[in-house]
């Protein structure tokens, strides 16, 4: 009963906002059926530092870049929205608690899209394409995963679940952090790092002394991630589409993986 | 006082949402399907852990302590340095820069790999701090004990040893029980350094599961297997304190 009049007296208040700022949107989606976390802005929930897809920077008006940012920034200004980026964490946003929690609206983390995740949240169509790379000491002589003792990955992501299935023999150290890795194979306690592509190959520009030696097209794919919001993932794919027919999604792109 | 405790526990028991508490944090499926690993794996490296930390940093610290009781100034500097240092750091910190830190300065890998430099760094933590609590346990003892002994004609290294110190650590055991404690929950930051199936502690483990399985319960599990072990601990020191001050 006193939960039922407090969401009645919160829906009257959020009618009252939605009508006083009810002229202003140019979204072809009704924002009041987003049920959004706070009105009139999309709520972005990303996990840093993941660059060149996510990271922190402070000259932007945002506080983060990255091709997932400047990407989910595009979809809210399609919906007419203004977004703010949130750092819940990024067990808890493919765990679904970010969500149960009212931390975010949609999720632009490179989350990889999988079964599992699935029944935790959402996901859009998917807007990338990721393969996953191994990177191994350049003076090192490995040239395929099975010249490998160990590799480094990173706890819960799907290099992990890809070793864990078909690297029979090889023993698999996991990280918390993305850092570890990278830090664990200079320090010679692990013979390689399995990451997406898409990080690694950062890494390896900035590091004459790292090789990218194999890549594994895994047919992995990224997708935005909402819960349990129907109206705003359909909203989201839409924008998607829009953006990729309109040629904003190419000029993102571009902008953060010049060659591909 | 006893009217607000009731309020606030009144009010907790009926906002809180029992049917979702249970499903998240008290889940008997999920709590089935940890044992035994939770046990066999993880909670037997964090003892693991923790039993070799806290005895090389038992023999670190007493190091300290006599160094920083020491007559010798350079001793007495050295100590003074390295307790400041790793008193003030973050024991994540001094993990990183151990286990990362060493092998890529030095090219010179820890025994034990990634096990051993988190025991080293922990150890090297953990002997800061209770070097501070031996010094005052030294100290504590009354001179008078050193002056008789000194006058029996024992050397300065026998009277510490077989006078002052087996006092000392009478004092302060219940102290160092403290640090113990401490140092059983420190064993969770060890995933830092990177962990495998096998060598996962109790709060990795747990972290782990819960993502797995997206539910909050292992964390409930661990938390009671935490206190399954510093529960008996300080009762087990609580009894030792006892019997100490009898037979005083």
């Amino acid at each position: 009963m006193k939960s039922k009049t407090r969401a009645l007296a919160v829906l009257a208040v959020l009618a009252l906002v939605l009508a006083a700022c009810g002229d202003g949107d140019e979204g072809t989606v009704d924002p009041d059926d987003l049920e959004l976390v706070a009105p009139g802005t999309l709520t972005i929930c990303t996990d840093v530092p993941f660059p060149p897809m996510e990271f922190e920077d402070s000259e932007s008006e945002l506080g983060y870049d990255g091709f997932d940012i400047e990407l989910s920034v595009a979809i809210a200004e399609e919906l007419g929205l203004t977004p703010t980026i949130a750092t819940p964490g990024f067990e808890a946003i493919t765990g679904g608690l970010a969500f149960e929690n009212d931390d975010c609206d949609v999720a632009a983390a490179s989350i990889t899209i999988t079964e599992e995740r699935e029944e935790a949240i959402d996901f859009s169509d998917p807007y990338f394409n990721s393969e996953q790379s191994l990177l191994v000491k350049a003076d090192s002589g490995i040239t395929t995963w099975e010249d490998l003792g160990s590799v480094a990955v990173q706890t819960g992501t799907t290099p992990e679940i890809y070793a864990q299935e078909n690297w029979e023999g090889v023993e698999i150290v996991s990280f918390e952090d993305a850092a570890g890795p990278y830090l664990a194979l200079d320090a010679g306690e692990v013979d390689g790092v399995l990451f997406d592509l898409v990080s690694q190959q950062d890494v390896a520009n900035n590091d004459d002394t790292l090789v990218i030696v194999e890549t594994y097209d895994t047919g992995e794919e990224y997708g935005l991630a909402t819960q349990d919001t129907p109206n705003l993932l359909a909203a989201i794919n839409e924008s998607l589409a829009g953006l990729r027919e309109d040629g904003t999604y190419d000029e993102i792109l571009n902008n953060w993986f010049p060659e591909t | 006082m006893y009217v607000i405790a009731l309020v606030v526990v009144v009010l907790a028991v009926l906002i809180g949402d029992w049917d979702r508490i249970a499903f998240n944090f008290f889940n008997l499926e999920v709590m089935a399907d940890m044992f035994p690993e939770v046990l066999t794996i993880a909670a037997r490296n964090t003892l693991v852990y923790t039993l070799l930390s806290f005895a090389i940093g038992l023999v670190v610290a007493l190091a300290l302590a006599l160094m920083k009781l020491s007559s010798i100034g350079p001793y007495r500097a050295f100590a003074i340095g390295y307790i400041e240092l790793f008193r003030g750091l973050p024991a994540l910190i001094t993990l990183i820069l151990i286990g990362f830190g060493i092998p890529i300065a030095f090219d010179f890998n820890m025994p034990g790999g990634r096990v051993g430099a988190g025991v080293l760094g922990l150890s090297i933590v953990a002997g800061a701090y209770m070097a501070e609590t031996i010094r005052a346990g030294i100290e504590a003892v009354p001179r008078g004990q050193s002056e008789a002994a000194r006058s029996l004609g024992m050397s300065s290294n026998r009277t510490m040893f077989t006078i002052v110190l087996p006092q000392a650590f009478r004092i302060i055991i219940p102290p160092l029980t403290n640090e113990m404690v401490l140092l059983i929950k420190d064993t969770s930051l060890f995933f830092v350094l990177g962990t495998t199936p096998l060598t996962k502690e109790l709060t990795k483990f747990a972290r782990d599961f819960m993502v797995e399985i997206r539910n909050a319960t292992p964390l409930t599990v661990a938390a009671l297997v935490y206190l399954a072990i510093t529960l008996p601990l300080t009762w087990l020191v609580r009894r030792l304190e006892k019997r100490a001050a009898i037979s005083r």
